[in-house]
């Protein structure tokens, strides 16, 4: 572990809700949930402008819920995970729901449905690195392993996460993408994140969930998993 | 895992550690094999459904390099495990292992296990086709940047080898029910904990990452040749 970083990154909840007390989801319609009316009997969901405390959560289970087995290099800090040329977009934020999202597949493959997607949209709160702003809505294509009722079980709505972003997968030789655009408004950029950049927060001072890799650590801090910026 | 996680996973890996200790009964359990499927809920490192693993290569390669990495992995596994083989000409919805080569993995991340088609109410979780995908390009771009840990950043003849080698191997422990080789999170891994099931970047210093340790084989010795012996176990 960072030592040097867990003696500073010491930020607390607060703070981060503090800085980012500008947020008005009612005044960012374009990009907000709320602001679709296209399909005004199957609204989604929406979370108050201020983030407030953060829900608890069932750790073990998040922990369970992420059928999937990265076998990946580690790097070394939050910083250096943000700094990394790919991540584009770092933010704290909270779940909005969970949508079936487009279905990856091996083109010679005869199961079209080899790696349906869903996508969670979660409610930007702070922005540490990227084009977004507070109040924006993100939209992450996740592999689906569970019916889609035992994410929002196990991630409600209001739920605080923080994201390490990097543009979702394109079509190209070696997979096509069926259902292009589901799971999120029309136009709007796909995000994925990686094992180390998905951090659930457990209640206030219950700890994290790192949902890729299975692991629940109860003795950190959600803050300490985003890098510093000047004005957290 | 990330190292800045590692501080607190020790402490939860000591608790989970003492609880398997204290409630473990049945062979070879002193880590939990095909742990996460416990509760039914998860898809990840599922035991097979059976000792024979039917495999295809699905998609497209970008080269023959791959290709024979995979194989290779097969062999390794028909030579030191209990499991046999067999190659399908198409891949299909049961096909036990689906290699695929991809390049759209998030940085640092080499390959990824997915079950698509679990079996079983019971413990532990079976798994019946699963999906093996492997991002060379990540592979690469891990051995030639430093700031990913365990990796000089400076890729020796035979590096790139080992590491694609080690992938393959690790994937295809995932569908024999294996978890991450994850000890002791704090201090680099001694030559016990060097095998295939460790995640980070492997120097080549020595032949043991591309081999599955004692432990692990032993799990699937005794789930293929008595799956009750591990009913229940967690």
């Amino acid at each position: 572990m960072n030592t040097r970083l867990g003696t500073t990154l010491i930020v607390t909840i607060g703070a981060l809700v503090a800085v980012s007390g500008c947020a008005d989801v009612a005044d960012r319609p374009s990009s907000s949930p709320t602001a679709d009316q296209s399909e005004p009997t199957t609204r989604p969901p929406t979370v108050p402008s201020d983030p407030g405390t953060a829900p608890d959560v069932d750790a073990e289970q998040v922990a369970r819920l992420w059928g999937v087995s990265y076998d990946y290099a580690a790097l070394e800090s939050p910083t250096a995970l943000a700094d990394y040329a790919e991540t584009e977009l770092v933010i704290a934020g909270r779940v909005l729901d969970f949508q079936p999202g487009p279905i990856y597949f091996a083109e010679t493959l005869d199961h079209p449905e080899a790696a349906p997607q869903m996508v969670m949209s979660v409610q930007v709160d702070t922005v540490v690195k990227g084009d977004a702003a507070p109040g924006d809505t993100v939209y992450v294509v996740n592999d689906v392993t569970e019916p889609l009722e035992a994410y929002s079980k196990g991630l409600p709505t209001g739920t605080h996460v923080g994201l390490y972003l990097e543009d979702a997968p394109v079509e190209n030789d070696n997979m096509v993408i069926g259902d292009e655009g589901a799971g999120r408004p029309a136009g709007e950029q796909l995000w994925i994140a990686g094992p180390q950049g998905f951090i659930v927060a457990d209640g206030e001072n219950d700890g994290v969930v790192f949902p890729y890799d299975h692991d629940v650590a109860p003795q950190a801090e959600f803050d300490e998993q985003l890098p510093p910026t000047e004005e957290r | 895992m990330a190292p800045w996680r590692r501080a607190f996973a020790v402490a939860g890996g000591a608790l989970v550690l003492l609880m398997g200790l204290v409630v473990a009964s049945g062979p070879a359990a002193a880590d939990d094999y095909a742990r996460l499927c416990s509760d039914g809920n998860q898809t990840t490192g599922c035991a097979p459904d059976n000792d024979l693993h039917i495999w295809c290569f699905g998609g497209q390669f970008s080269g023959e390099d791959l290709r024979a990495s995979m194989r290779w992995a097969i062999n390794n596994m028909a030579n030191n495990t209990v499991m046999r083989e067999s190659q399908a000409g198409n891949c299909a919805s049961d096909t036990d292992v689906r290699w695929q080569e991809v390049d759209s993995l998030p940085v640092g991340v080499q390959g990824v296990y997915v079950c698509t088609d679990e079996v079983g109410p019971g413990h532990p979780r079976q798994c019946a086709a699963a999906d093996a995908r492997i991002d060379t390009s990540e592979i690469q771009r891990v051995g030639n940047d430093s700031d990913f840990v365990g990796s000089d950043g400076n890729m020796e003849p035979g590096e790139l080898d080992l590491n694609r080698d080690r992938v393959t191997c690790h994937e295809l422990g995932h569908s024999l029910g294996f978890q991450h080789h994850h000890r002791p999170y704090y201090e680099p891994p001694d030559a016990h904990d060097k095998d295939c099931m460790y995640s980070d970047w492997a120097e080549p210093d020595s032949g043991l990452w591309r081999r599955y340790n004692d432990h692990h084989r032993d799990h699937i010795r005794d789930f293929i040749n008595d799956p009750s012996r591990f009913d229940g176990e967690v």
